[in-house]
């Protein structure tokens, strides 16, 4: 009995001690989602970074008016800060939502500016020293003076802590020296030197990813912020514009320098952004922001350009005896504009969220992750470098390659890089080292013709033997083979790959042949079932790249094929994949639509596929456009991502006011309902199975014809009734 | 009698055959200087075989854009310079002053540029450094292999309307050089791949008056 007391008051004290100990959490918590603001209810900005923050290139700077010995001491102008800089556009609403404060109008008060030219991430701790040169005298005279520009963390010693909002930022692109890299090319030209810069590029990436390198440097940075700042502020971290309109250096720059600087901007950006994704997960309320879309066609030489050229010294630059300026491949003010824009519109979306009390975290959708599958992969990827992928099909395919490598190393993979064109060739084999394998990349040029066969016979000689779990071909063409074996023979030969247990899967960009329709057979031929990806747009080419990543890492998708007069949209968490002209949209995060042509030159219709990622349970809206009839297939995959249960749909009737509803997902057996006068009624329900063609389950028409006989019928025999009945009473009366 | 005379005409007709024999062999293998190359790029004695693909890329960019005068493989070029000699050439032309950087080593490995040594015996493919002239125009000098070439920044940024970039050299020819390969390539460019300006030396002297006006006039 005492030990039973003594029991019950020992769980009710440990239950009192943590309660105590939850609430004293819960105190101690800060909300992340929780806005700080000052005393007066106003938003407090701080903006750190490099030239891309504080507005190099455009005047006027603050202090530019000073007297040049005066302003050499001005923190501000030795740090290029612009009066027209990006960070002083933003407007950040007051507490009581009511008003908008500009941040330029409010610098020093509310905004707090020490973004600096040419700083590296560790002047976030580190003084910046600034050597000044300026030509003075007669005869000429070139005086320098030296500066310290202070250490940028310095600046929340003048913040009370924990009202800060919003850190924004750029950093990176002084600590990979993308700038210097760019005006050596410029003085140097590709004729004279025609692997400087991929020389020069290579060694930028093995200094950003080794062992204290610029990466590890980017997430100290990140931290320190946050440290510095406190957990309620949100800490925005803007990418970098692709710099160059390739279209438009002829003179300065090649076409392949400045499709190259482009694409390393690119890998610079998704290794910034991954950076941010690592630093979230520890915590941090940090958001990545791409400026690259608003950037697209306006880098510097195109016709409106937002960044500009290579530019010789200005007046205002801060050593006047080096060439080139400062200025140089830097944001003019619509490109200051078009940051501010991003920025601005990613600072608003957290707004929208935090008012509206939801987790403005939900902002950042996060790249693939790691799976957990044990199983080892053994891949080769054959990209196509023939003439056609000139231009932006190469550069997109390089870029979606790049991607592909850090999704599959993700898993436990080793990857084969081949490029083929008249022939194959074995650029890296069996490599994990995805430093190496971009630099292999980034070394690719395009011409010759396009042998297919080669790239996999290349292919599978290297993983004929491989011991893993899992051989994988990713095979990517931009256009028919004309060299090698071809047509049906192609389609033998790979599926002697296949049936030796290889997947293969394959990727068509299509854009430049003439017949669009045999080179989708033939890549559809050669890949295993389920496993042909069709691009419209060299644009897509890394999203599709990413979806084939995501599916040899353990993604599992289900995909529904259909080639009928018919328009198709399925909806998902807010998102939409939709066929129609009006409606069009084809990739999202739940899947993607892409559409082939069919086999049938008198078809206009084509062929739609989705590709959904297998789980929910998606209803897909399926409306007719035309008379005529519909085939579908459905294709499950399973947990080895191969696609082992199909099932099919065939002649299903189909007229312009017809209208149906398909649920896909992964159950024992899939139905389609059909509506085949727009009368909101299903007049037929298949349904089919795994590894089945769908057969008519039920019948609505049907059921009505019975029931409509059934009261014929009664009818009848109630009219025999009657008049047996009739005749009954006259005998009677008779 | 008549088998002495039998043997005379038997050497003759041997010294004939010898001297034709010797005759073709001399003229396939004697090239004027700044005729083509007379055998494949891929070819080239010297280069390693894994260089061999990088080699015929760079070839293929070159026939296409020039006329190949000479393929030399870097670690064989007898014209290539120490970090001594390569400051002693440009301070003998009035270069003295300027910093002098090189970012290869023998085998084609990139590092990142390094300042040269006027003491130092290491040898390097390519030499550079940025001359500004009084007026305040930049230079980059270049020593590749051993041949000076002047790359005229402010004209080629400023001023040229060409549409292609203008090098300033002593003869017609100039000297690029590809680390992939790890070769050199003496060609005569393509006016529409590159514009030589031929001068008779290159020093501090001719650039200064080598304004960026000057330079579009001569072209």
């Amino acid at each position: 009995m005492i030990a039973k007391a003594l029991s019950r008051a020992s769980r009710l004290v440990a239950a009192a001690l943590a309660a105590s100990l939850l609430a004293l959490l819960m105190l101690l918590a800060v909300d992340p989602s929780a806005y700080a603001y000052d005393k007066d209810g106003n938003p407090v900005v701080v903006s750190l970074g490099d030239s891309y923050s504080s507005g190099e290139g455009i005047e006027e700077f603050y202090d530019q008016g000073m007297d040049k010995k005066d302003k050499a001491k001005s923190q501000d102008w030795a740090a290029h800060r612009s009066t027209e800089s990006w960070s002083g556009q933003l407007k950040i609403k007051s507490q009581d939502g009511g008003g908008f404060l500009t941040m330029r109008d409010n610098k020093g008060e509310n905004w707090f500016f020490a973004a600096s030219s040419g700083a590296e991430v560790h002047n976030l701790w580190d003084k910046q020293g600034k050597r000044i040169t300026y030509k003075a005298g007669l005869p000429v005279m070139f005086p320098t003076v030296e500066t310290d520009i202070d250490a940028q963390l310095g600046i929340f010693d003048d913040i009370e802590y924990g009202t800060v909002d919003y850190v924004t930022l750029t950093f990176g692109g002084n600590d990979v020296g993308f700038v210097p890299v760019i005006t050596e090319a410029a003085t140097t030209g590709e004729y004279l030197k025609p692997n400087s810069l991929v020389d020069k590029l290579d060694n930028i990436w093995v200094e950003f990813h080794k062992s204290g390198g610029v990466r590890e440097n980017l997430k100290k940075g990140y931290r320190a912020i946050a440290e510095k700042a406190g957990p309620q502020a949100k800490i925005i971290v803007a990418g970098y514009p692709k710099l160059l309109y390739p279209e438009g250096v002829d003179l300065v720059f090649s076409v392949k320098e400045a499709n190259l600087i482009n694409e390393s901007v690119t890998e610079f950006n998704y290794e910034i952004r991954t950076a941010v994704e690592e630093c979230r997960a520890e915590g941090i309320d940090i958001y990545f922001v791409s400026v690259e879309d608003a950037f697209d066609g306006h880098g510097a030489y195109a016709s409106d350009s937002y960044i500009n050229g290579i530019e010789t010294v200005h007046e205002q630059d801060l050593d006047c005896l080096n060439p080139i300026s400062a200025y140089s491949i830097h944001p003019n003010k619509k490109g200051a504009e078009a940051y501010a824009s991003c920025v601005q519109k990613m600072i608003d979306d957290i707004d929208a969220k935090v008012r509206a009390g939801e987790d403005p975290g939900t902002l950042m959708i996060p790249s693939q992750g790691a799976k957990d599958d044990p199983s080892s992969r053994d891949i080769v990827v054959a990209l196509d470098i023939s003439g056609s992928m000139e231009g932006e099909p190469l550069q997109e395919t390089k870029t979606a390659a790049r991607e592909f490598f850090d999704a599959v190393f993700d898993v436990d993979a080793s990857v084969s890089l081949v490029s083929y064109s008249s022939s194959a060739f074995m650029v890296l084999p069996s490599s994990t080292d995805s430093i190496a394998l971009k630099s292999a990349i980034r070394r690719m040029n395009a011409g010759g013709n396009t042998n297919i066969e080669d790239a996999l016979r290349t292919s599978y000689e290297q993983i004929k033997a491989s011991g893993s779990d899992k051989r994988i071909i990713v095979l990517m063409s931009d256009g028919e083979a004309n060299a090698g074996l071809t047509g049906d023979d192609l389609i033998e030969y790979a599926n002697t790959i296949k049936a030796d247990g290889v997947t293969i899967y394959t990727l068509g960009f299509f854009d430049k042949v003439s017949s669009r329709a045999e080179s989708q057979r033939v890549m559809e031929g050669i890949a295993s079932t389920g496993c042909h990806y069709e691009v419209s747009d060299a644009s897509d080419l890394r999203f599709f790249f990413g979806d084939i990543a995501s599916s040899i890492s353990g993604t599992q998708y289900m995909f529904v094929r259909i080639a009928c007069p018919v328009d198709i949209r399925v909806e998902a968490g807010g998102e939409a994949l939709d066929s129609s002209e009006l409606g069009l949209s084809t990739r999202t995060s739940f899947g993607s639509l892409t559409f082939e042509d069919s086999q049938d030159p008198n078809d206009p219709y084509g062929v739609k596929v989705l590709r959904l990622k297998q789980g929910p349970a998606y209803s897909i809206e399926i409306n007719g456009v035309d008379s005529g009839s519909m085939t579908c297939s459905v294709g499950l995959s399973d947990e080895n991502g191969d696609y082992t249960d199909m099932r099919t749909f065939n002649d299903v009737p189909v007229a312009d006011t017809m209208s149906a509803e398909m649920i896909a997902d992964d159950s024992s057996a899939t139905t389609l309902r059909v509506d085949e006068d727009g009368d909101g009624l299903y007049e037929a329900t298949y349904t089919a199975k795994a590894n089945s063609t769908a057969e008519l389950a039920d019948s609505t028409r049907l059921t009505g014809a019975v029931f409509a006989v059934a009261i014929a019928l009664s009818a009848l025999l109630g009219a025999l009734y009657v008049w047996r009945t009739i005749r009954r009473w006259r005998r009677a009366g008779a | 009698m008549k088998s002495k005379r039998m043997i005379v005409a038997l050497v003759f007709v041997l010294i004939i055959v010898a001297s034709a024999v010797a005759g073709g062999f001399a003229l396939r293998h004697f090239v004027l200087p700044d005729a083509a190359p007379e055998e494949p790029a891929s070819e080239q004695p010297g280069v390693p075989t894994e260089k061999v693909d990088r080699l015929d890329d760079a070839a293929a960019y070159f026939e296409q854009n020039s006329q190949v005068l000479e393929t030399i493989y870097a670690p064989d070029s007898p014209s290539t310079m120490t970090e001594e000699s390569a400051s002693s050439e440009l301070r003998s032309r009035g270069f003295g002053d300027c910093v002098a950087t090189t970012e290869y080593s023998m085998d084609g490995e990139y590092y990142e540029a390094d300042e040269i040594s006027s003491s130092s015996s290491s040898k390097h493919p390519t030499y550079e450094c940025t001359y500004i002239t009084p007026d305040g125009d930049a230079w980059t000098i270049m020593l590749y292999n051993g041949m000076i070439m002047a790359n005229p920044i402010a004209y080629n940024l400023g001023q040229n309307s060409g549409g292609v970039m203008v090098i300033v050299s002593e003869s017609e020819s100039v000297m690029s050089y590809d680390s992939a390969s790890n070769c050199f390539f003496r060609t005569i460019p393509n006016p529409d791949a590159l514009k030589v300006l031929k001068v008779d030396r290159i020093d501090a002297a001719t650039l200064d008056s080598l304004t960026p006006d000057r330079i579009g006039g001569q072209l």
